[in-house]
C-alpha cells in the first residue's frame, strides 16, 4: 500500500458529549510504521478518540482518516485493516481459548491462526481454558492476541498495560513489538504510565484538557525540549524566545522545562536533557495549573487532573 | 458466522429448552391422568395462565439478551471491531435465535394441540374449567399458528428494546407488560371482527348446537328485522318492549307461549359467534398481525444497531 498515506490522520477532530467536550479541536497525523505513544491523565479524551478511529464512537465535528479510508463510510475494509484493543479488553468469558480462535477466524479474511496459537503456546495458555479462569494478566494477553491475529496494519490500542503487574507489562510489551516489527505495523497505543512507553515508542501525542498539547516524533520531542535550573527570580529575557511549559520553583532554584529550537547560552541557567516522562510531566502540571487559573473546567475535573499527576509522579 | 451466533446464544437458548421440556413434560402428565381425577381441573387453570405468559417469556428471554447482553458484557467492542459489517453480525444473530425460539414454541405447540384435545373431552364432564373448544379464546390462544406469532412477537419485541435500551433486564421487564397489553387488545378488540362472525336467531334464548360449541361473542334481543343492533346502540342494549315483558311475565310459560310473545312483540333473539370453521382464517390473520408487529421492530432494530455506537 501507498506508504505516503498516514496510518491516521485527524481533522479538527472533536467530541461532544451532553454537556462537555470529550475531545476538542484535535488534529495530528501519524506516519506509517510508527509505534506511537497517546499520552494524557484520566479523562483527557484518549479512549474518545481511539474509539472514534475504531469506528465504534462518532465524531461530533472534524474527520478522521485511517489507512486513507474513513472509519464511518468504508466500515469493513477499515475494519479488517485495523484492530482496535478495548481498554476493558472485553471478551467472551464463557468461551474456551480455542473457541475464540474459532470466533476470530470466523470474523476475520486475514486472520493468522497459526500465529495465535504461537503466541499461546509461548504463554503458556492451555487452548481449553475457560477465558473467565485466566489471569488478569492473561486475559490481556489473549485479548493483544485477537487484535495481532487480523494482521493489522494499524493496531489501536487502548490502556494496554494498564492494572498487570510489572512482569506481565514486560511480556505483553515484547510480544507487542516482536509483531509489530515483523509486520511493520502502526501502533497507537495509550497508556498514563509514561515510563514504560518511553523505550517502545518513537512517536509521543500528548493530550491533555480534551486536546492535542503536542505531537512529534520522540526524537524530536526530546530534541526541543529543555530542562533548566536556575537561581530563583532569573528573568525569563534571557531564554532566546523559548516557551516556558512550566516552572517549578524548588526553594532557591527554580526548574524550567522549555521547549525551544535555539540553544540556551546564558550561564546562569544549567542547561539538562529531559526524559520523556518530565516533558510529559510538565504539560499535564501546565494544564493543571491553567485550570487552576482560569478556574475551569471545574473543580471535579481540577481535581482529577491533580490526582493524575500525583500518580505519574 | 452461524457458529459464532450459535455460541454466544448457547446458554440461553440451551435454558430456554429445559424449561419447556419441563414444562412439556407436566401438560404430559396432566393430560394423561386428566380423564381420572376432578381435582386435576384447577392444575388446568393454571397452566392455562402458565401458557397464556409462555410465548412472551420465551421470545422476550432469548430476544433481549441479543444485544443488550453483549453491550452489557462490553464484547459489543469486540464483536463490532472484526471484519464483518454489523448487518452480517446481526443477521447471523437473529436468524440464529429466530430459528431457535421458532423451532422451540413450534414443538411446544404440536404438545399443546394434544393436551388441549386431552384435557377438553375431561373438561365437557366436568362443570367450569377449560373448555378445550379450539375457537375460544384460551384454547385458541394454545394452538396453531398465532403461537408461533406471538413468540417471534416478543422475540423481536425484546431485541428492539434491549438495542435502545441496552440491559438486558430491564428490556425483559418492560416486554412483559408491552407483550401482555398486545395480546390482550388483540384478542378482545381485534380478534372478534377479524373476520365476520355468524348469526344464529332464535325465537327463544336458546342458541343451536352449533352455536354453543363455538366462541359466542354477543347475545342481544333485537327487533325482528334486525341482526345487529340499531345505529347507536351497543349490544348491550335489549329490545324489551312492554308488551313481550307482559307477555312473557305470565307463570308456567310453556316454549310455544314463549316463542309466540316474540313474534307477538316483532322480536328475535340474535347470537353472534366466531364458529369453529373460522378457526385457521382467525389463526392466519392474528398470526399475521403479530408477524407485521415482529417486523416493524425487526425495521427498529436494524436502524438501531446500524448507529450503534459505544
Amino acid at each position: 500500500m501507498n506508504t505516503l498515506v498516514p496510518a491516521v490522520e485527524t481533522m479538527g477532530l472533536g467530541k461532544r458529549y451532553r454537556r462537555t467536550w470529550g475531545l476538542q479541536d484535535c488534529s495530528f497525523a501519524l506516519p506509517q510504521g510508527r509505534v506511537a505513544a497517546l499520552v494524557g491523565p484520566n479523562g483527557a479524551g484518549k479512549s474518545t478518540l481511539l474509539r472514534m478511529l475504531a469506528g465504534i464512537s462518532t465524531p461530533s465535528t472534524g474527520t478522521i482518516n485511517v489507512l486513507g479510508l474513513s472509519p464511518r463510510t468504508q466500515n469493513v475494509e477499515a475494519l479488517s485493516r485495523m484492530a482496535y484493543l478495548d481498554q476493558d479488553r472485553p471478551l467472551y468469558k464463557d468461551f474456551r481459548v480455542e473457541e475464540l480462535l474459532r470466533f476470530g477466524r470466523e470474523l476475520n479474511p486475514r486472520w493468522d491462526d497459526a500465529r495465535a496459537r504461537r503466541h499461546f503456546e509461548e504463554l503458556r495458555i492451555p487452548l481449553e481454558s475457560r477465558i473467565g479462569r485466566l489471569s488478569g494478566g492473561q486475559q490481556a494477553q489473549v485479548a493483544l492476541t485477537m487484535c495481532l491475529a487480523k494482521r493489522p496494519e494499524l493496531l489501536l490500542l487502548d490502556e494496554p498495560v494498564a492494572a498487570l503487574d510489572p512482569l506481565a507489562r514486560e511480556d505483553l510489551m515484547q510480544i507487542l513489538l516482536e509483531s509489530v516489527v515483523d509486520d511493520g505495523t502502526t501502533v497507537l497505543l495509550s497508556s498514563h504510565a509514561v515510563a514504560d512507553l518511553a523505550t517502545v515508542c518513537d512517536y509521543v501525542i500528548i493530550l491533555s484538557s480534551s486536546r492535542v498539547q503536542f505531537s512529534g516524533e520522540l526524537d524530536h520531542v526530546l530534541g526541543v525540549h529543555r530542562l533548566i535550573v536556575g537561581p530563583a527570580g532569573t528573568g525569563s529575557a534571557s531564554l532566546n524566545g523559548a516557551t516556558i511549559i512550566s516552572s517549578v520553583p524548588t526553594g532557591r532554584t527554580n526548574t524550567l522545562l522549555v521547549r525551544t529550537e535555539q540553544p540556551i547560552i546564558d550561564p546562569a541557567w544549567e542547561v539538562l536533557e529531559p526524559t520523556l516522562e518530565e516533558i510529559v510531566l510538565a504539560y499535564l502540571r501546565a494544564d493543571a495549573s491553567r485550570a487552576h487559573a482560569k478556574g475551569e473546567p471545574g473543580r471535579r475535573r481540577r481535581r482529577a487532573i491533580g490526582s493524575d499527576i500525583s500518580v505519574v509522579q | 458466522m452461524t457458529w459464532v451466533a450459535w455460541r454466544v446464544q448457547r446458554s440461553t437458548i440451551l435454558a430456554a429448552i429445559a424449561v419447556v421440556s419441563v414444562l412439556a413434560l407436566w401438560l404430559v402428565a396432566t393430560g394423561l391422568v386428566m380423564g381420572h381425577s376432578q381435582t386435576w381441573k384447577y392444575w388446568t387453570d393454571a397452566d392455562v395462565y402458565v401458557l397464556f405468559a409462555l410465548p412472551g417469556v420465551l421470545g422476550l428471554a432469548i430476544g433481549a439478551p441479543l444485544i443488550a447482553g453483549e453491550s452489557n458484557l462490553g464484547t459489543d467492542r469486540l464483536a463490532t471491531t472484526q471484519s464483518v459489517t454489523r448487518a452480517r453480525w446481526l443477521t447471523y444473530k437473529l436468524l440464529v435465535g429466530g430459528f431457535a425460539t421458532a423451532g422451540i414454541v413450534l414443538v411446544l405447540t404440536l404438545i399443546l394441540r394434544w393436551w388441549t384435545g386431552a384435557v377438553s373431552v375431561s373438561a365437557l364432564t366436568q362443570s367450569g374449567g377449560f373448555s378445550g373448544v379450539r375457537i375460544q379464546p384460551d384454547a385458541f390462544d394454545l394452538t396453531g399458528l398465532v403461537v408461533v406469532g406471538y413468540t417471534l412477537f416478543a422475540f423481536f419485541l425484546g431485541t428492539a428494546l434491549g438495542t435502545v435500551i441496552r440491559k438486558p433486564g430491564w428490556a425483559f421487564s418492560l416486554g412483559l407488560p408491552i407483550f401482555a397489553a398486545a395480546r390482550i387488545v388483540v384478542q378482545d378488540w381485534l380478534r372478534p371482527h377479524l373476520v365476520a362472525p355468524a348469526v344464529y336467531t332464535n325465537l327463544m334464548e336458546r342458541a343451536s348446537a352449533a352455536a354453543m360449541n363455538s366462541w359466542m361473542l354477543n347475545l342481544a334481543l333485537l327487533p325482528a328485522n334486525r341482526t345487529s343492533p340499531p345505529p347507536g346502540k351497543t349490544w348491550a342494549w335489549w329490545d324489551w318492549t312492554k308488551s313481550y315483558t307482559t307477555c312473557t311475565s305470565q307463570p308456567n310459560l310453556t316454549n310455544a307461549e314463549d316463542a309466540h310473545c316474540a313474534v307477538l312483540a316483532h322480536v328475535h333473539f340474535v347470537f353472534q359467534y366466531q364458529p369453529e370453521s373460522h378457526y385457521w382464517a382467525l389463526q392466519g390473520i392474528e398470526t399475521a398481525i403479530f408477524l407485521a408487529l415482529a417486523l416493524l421492530l425487526l425495521g427498529l432494530t436494524v436502524i438501531k444497531v446500524k448507529r450503534w455506537r459505544i
